[in-house]
């Protein structure tokens, strides 16, 4: 552990999301669930002949990233969340709490690096997701794909339902467990992520509960009959997933026995 | 055996009763508030009570995650019998409450009877049950059943596309929901519970293998 | 499988493991490599009789590793364990019946009562009725506490309801690891007692443990465990002798002149005095004339053991 006790209170976060990444991303089953998300996505959207006659828009990369973005990362979000999910009670159960309330960091700046830490691991994996079945794609397509057909629509899935969406779900994911049961939580994630993902989409402005295929999503790739993308929309879902993940992220900091006396 | 059932289930604790109320009262309150338009039969009693189910066996029902598990495993003659009475404790429990939220949404709507939901819970809720309790002998780490568990629930979610294909419609775990038009659900599930009862027969032969480390 | 266990018994019924000329436990060139290339445990053989049986080594010297081979829930890489006459790896059933276990670290379940919990742990074992699990807590002096939550005891009583748990069904072996780590002296006083008494009319106790001294209390035979390797097997008293006559108490002005000391003898221990410093050493050669001649304890014949030249 790497936690300086005298240094700047910006080191001592570091020093935390440095801890939390590095567990996070060295487990197993994080990269299982990302190998699982991954053959999900291809046996669904790999570019064969089969597929781009069942898929109408597969020749077109936007497509083909907005698609997984949509469904896959979403499976790949649910996964990471599980794990997540157990930072905090984890170190509640094995005395490490314990031991950090003893030091000197203060209850925000344990929060701040469990949150962050577990945001920058998300968004790594979802990040490694979507490069892996993007380069794939481009490899296999029968057809030819420029760098920039490939790169644009990744860095839009990146940014907007990306970004958003690994922030909702790592937040709510570290978070509300310090406060809540972890089963309850788990019940609580499992009814959003289900309702996720049994929306059938629509020509319509999407719901803004969705969180891998709201209306941000429609930034990636529109569909040419319906181009049509409702700017109120996005808003409401960029705000529901980005305040919705720092409520909850905030929340331990209302909980009067989250942390020692102060 | 009563006494066995009644010890794993003070082992589970409190928290299992106030979890499994809530969702009980939420289920009740979606039965009371949902529309016309929502299949809350299948939603609530193949969909959300099963994965429930499948949940509260992984989570409070920990065979290899529990810490006792070594003491378990050194001075216990047959594991199968712990593991078994550990999850039927939980999935007995879960049940009881699923059959009285039946009963209670029976009362506030007028679609589907008690029975069909009888045939809709219970073997939906042993298959992914069963798996959980599966992936909780064979791995140790804590929560990796219910990641098991739960991302096999919301993949079948997702993979109501597939039903296109003939014969996937026997063995999709959520075939009223995604609709059965073919009227196949009774052998549907069926094959969920023989698939169960196959998943059970993994957890014997592991159990029997006995050496854990 | 109840005929194949049926067969088993009259094999080895109850009790007839002695007679039929095997030992309580039979270890049996037995190693542990793990999946990481780490060889937990390297040809170890032992066997260990009844009384209380000793298991001294470092942290990380494989005494866990072989705790958990005996106990029948891990399985050696190569070589193999019997248990009264059962193979670990094949009859693992019959060795679990006839097996009590604490190990180091036993979490339990903070909600239920001291009585709840032996008596779970009793049904496990196929113990029905509630004399067995009032006999054991008498045992460990805890029936004033039976209906006390897990929760609210103190680390020592755990212990205890540990033991406790581990005497149900009155198995042939008692396998204890670091029973005493932590414990207060009366603690441990009390612990020893439980086990030395438990220890009569044929069964054994394997007790593993870093504490030498509880080891001298208890211990007619003991093993030493090396980074895996079974270092020495014999009676306390044979690996005292070792050392016996040769360790002896030198009184030093300047620390400097303990690494000239080193060069020569085995230094156990020092003490820092306010003139200088006291050096217990083993002085094989007998080279110090000067130093005073100490009584050897099987502590000083221990950390000889794991520290001295004949290891270097």
């Amino acid at each position: 552990m790497y936690i300086v006790w005298e240094g700047k209170r910006m080191r001592k976060i570091w020093a935390v999301i440095f801890r939390e990444y590095k567990m996070q991303t060295a487990r197993p089953a994080g990269w299982a669930v990302l190998l699982g998300a991954t053959l999900l996505a291809q046996a669904d959207n790999f570019p064969s002949v089969g597929n781009l006659r069942r898929l109408e828009f597969l020749n077109q990369p936007a497509y083909f990233v907005s698609r997984i973005m949509n469904f896959d990362a979403l499976v790949l979000l649910f996964g990471l969340l599980f794990l997540l999910a157990g930072r905090i009670p984890l170190d509640r159960r094995t005395g490490m709490k314990t031991l950090f309330m003893a030091s000197p960091l203060k209850k925000g700046q344990y929060l701040a690096g469990k949150l962050l830490g577990g945001f920058f691991s998300t968004f790594t994996f979802l990040t490694v997701f979507l490069c892996l079945n993007t380069t794939v794609y481009c490899i296999a397509a029968p057809f030819a794909v420029s760098l920039e057909d490939g790169l644009v629509p990744l860095l839009k899935a990146l940014v907007f339902p990306g970004f958003f969406s690994c922030l909702f779900v790592s937040f709510c994911a570290v978070a509300l467990p310090g406060i809540m049961d972890l089963r309850f939580f788990y019940i609580l994630a499992a009814v959003l992520f289900g309702a996720n993902a049994v929306y059938v989409g629509s020509a319509d402005a999407m719901p803004f509960y969705l969180i891998t295929s709201g209306e941000l999503a429609r930034l990636i790739w529109v569909h040419p009959k319906w181009p049509f993308v409702d700017a109120g929309s996005v808003w409401a879902n960029g705000i529901f997933l980005t305040v919705g993940g720092l409520v909850s992220g905030a929340l331990p900091l209302l909980a009067r026995k989250f942390w020692r006396a102060e | 055996m009563l006494k066995k059932l009644k010890g794993e289930i003070k082992i589970a604790g409190a928290n299992f009763f106030l979890v499994s109320g809530a969702f009980a009262a939420f289920l009740t309150a979606l039965a009371i508030l949902a529309g016309d338009l929502m299949d809350y039969s299948a939603v609530g009693f193949e969909v959300l009570f099963p994965f429930y189910t499948a949940m509260a066996a992984s989570e409070w029902g920990k065979t290899r995650a529990d810490r006792n598990f070594p003491v378990i495993a050194a001075q216990s003659p047959s594991m199968f019998s712990w593991v078994f009475l550990r999850w039927l404790a939980i999935f007995a429990a879960t049940g009881l409450l699923a059959v009285c939220c039946m009963l209670v949404s029976g009362v506030f709507r007028q679609e589907g009877s008690v029975w069909e939901m009888l045939l809709f819970y219970f073997p939906t809720a042993f298959f992914f049950s069963s798996l959980c309790a599966l992936a909780g002998i064979l791995w140790s780490r804590e929560h990796v059943a219910a990641l098991a568990g739960g991302l096999l629930w919301l993949t079948a979610l997702f993979t109501r596309g597939l039903l296109r294909f003939p014969g996937v419609e026997y063995v999709y775990p959520f075939l009223q929901f995604a609709g059965d038009q073919n009227r196949v659900l009774v052998w549907n599930k069926g094959i969920l519970t023989a698939a169960g009862l196959l998943t059970w027969g993994g957890i014997w032969l592991k159990c029997r293998k006995g050496l854990w480390f | 499988m109840k005929k194949t266990e049926s067969i088993r018994t009259a094999l080895y019924p109850e009790g007839q493991a002695e007679k039929a000329g095997h030992k309580n436990i039979e270890i049996c060139h037995v190693t542990k490599t793990y999946k990481n290339g780490a060889k937990a445990l390297d040809d170890v053989s032992f066997d260990v009789g009844s009384g209380v049986f000793g298991l001294l080594g470092h942290n990380g010297a494989g005494k866990t590793t072989l705790m958990k081979a005996i106990v029948t829930i891990l399985r050696p890489t190569k070589g193999s364990v019997r248990v009264c006459g059962f193979d670990t790896e094949k009859q693992g059933e019959a060795v679990r019946t006839r097996i009590g276990y604490l190990p180091q670290e036993l979490a339990m379940y903070p909600a239920l009562t001291v009585l709840d919990f032996i008596s779970y742990m009793a049904r496990l074992k196929g113990i029905t009725g509630k004399e067995e699990p009032e006999r054991v807590l008498e045992q460990v002096e805890m029936q004033d506490f039976a209906g006390r939550k897990i929760g609210q005891l103190s680390g020592g009583m755990r212990r205890r309801v540990g033991i406790a748990q581990a005497l149900l069904g009155n198995p042939r072996i008692l396998v204890v690891d670091e029973p005493t780590a932590g414990l207060d002296p009366e603690e441990r006083v009390r612990f020893r007692g439980v086990l030395s008494r438990y220890a009569r009319e044929g069964r054994t106790v394997l007790l593993s443990t870093h504490i030498v001294e509880d080891v001298h209390q208890l211990c007619e035979n003991l093993a030493v465990l090396r980074r895996g390797r079974l270092f020495y097997a014999g009676a306390s008293k044979n690996l005292q002798e070792r050392v016996e006559g040769k360790v002896k108490i030198l009184r030093l002005e300047r620390e400097e002149a303990l690494a000239e000391i080193q060069k020569k003898a085995v230094v156990l221990a020092t003490t820092y005095e306010p003139h200088g410093l006291t050096a217990r050493i083993v002085d094989e050669e007998d080279r110090f004339h000067q130093a005073e001649p100490a009584a050897a304890t099987l502590e000083d014949a221990y950390v000889y053991c794991m520290g001295g030249k004949a290891y270097a």
